[in-house]
């Protein structure tokens, strides 16, 4: 499940079924526009899958 | 306004100095073959603890692109300026825009105040033989040579901050130890694109930004506790 809310006030993005291929090709050109995350949001994903990965690699 | 709320000078003056020391203007191109190397740039760049600054941060439409460019370049006291893709051996128009941009940075580090005559750049290209001939006049210059390779790019950012750099520079790790921790973040970040469903190569400047600041305060937290 995804660790990474989407700004309020803007629709959800649909759901996926599987993962992206992240060996393909890119799909938008280069990146300019507004932010889609909040800056909070993803600092804490980040510590979200920090402690996750840390923790896997303990066990 | 009373004068107890009135904003300090001295102190802005003070933060406006700070924020400019630890400015680092990035002159690259954005096409997505060069991303994984922006990415190491970025990532060197929060390594010797500095801020990396660049066209994509600012999406005001309102604003004339050179005039955006021009003040970056004003708020930084670094340039690192790649000037490897200027092709002309393809159907596609060369691109000017990185020479362009090197001319204004070194223009403000010739002409400007004293603050901007601290001014300091780096020089990345994709072959040394090769810029020569297509810039003699730039035959004082010393450009360090990538190869499109993420890892060269970081050892050329950190050696070059770390000698430019005064008494903050011992903080800097050596250049294996960082190509190893960007390595270690690089799996972090595919991981976390993964799982937030994004391309690596789709992230906004300002959103991998706080991506490798955060996953640097976290890897350090970890470091000291270790």
């Amino acid at each position: 499940m995804s660790t990474l809310a989407k700004k309020p006030g803007k629709p959800a993005a649909p759901k996926r079924r599987h993962l992206p291929d992240l060996s393909g090709p890119v799909q938008r050109p280069a990146p300019g526009g507004p932010r889609k995350y909040k800056a909070e949001d993803l600092r804490k994903a980040v510590d979200t899958l920090f402690d996750k990965l840390a923790s896997r690699a303990q066990a | 306004m009373p004068a107890a709320l009135r904003p300090d000078r001295a102190q802005r003056h003070r933060d406006q100095a700070a924020a400019y020391n630890r400015g680092v203007f990035i002159n690259c191109p954005y096409n997505p073959a060069y991303r994984p190397v922006l990415r190491a740039i970025v990532f060197a760049v929060f390594a010797c603890n500095l801020e990396p600054r660049c066209a994509l941060q600012a999406s005001n439409s309102g604003t004339i692109r050179v005039e955006k460019i021009v003040d970056l370049i004003r708020g930084a006291r670094w340039g690192i300026h790649d000037l490897s893709d200027m092709r002309t051996d393809s159907n596609e128009a060369p691109h000017f825009n990185m020479p362009l941009e090197y001319g204004v940075f070194f223009g403000a580090h010739r002409f400007g105040d004293k603050h901007q005559q601290l001014k300091s750049s780096l020089l990345l290209v994709d072959d040394i033989d090769k810029f020569r001939k297509c810039c003699s006049n730039l035959g004082g210059v010393d450009p360090v040579a990538h190869g499109g390779d993420p890892r060269e790019a970081i050892k050329a950012v950190r050696d070059w901050v770390k000698t430019e750099m005064g008494d903050e520079a011992n903080k800097i790790d050596f250049s294996w130890a960082m190509q190893d921790r960007f390595d270690r973040f690089h799996r972090f970040l595919l991981a976390f694109c993964a799982e937030n469903k994004e391309h690596p190569d789709n992230l906004l400047f300002k959103d991998l930004c706080e991506i490798v600041s955060q996953w640097l305060i976290r890897d350090n937290e970890a470091r000291s506790a270790s």
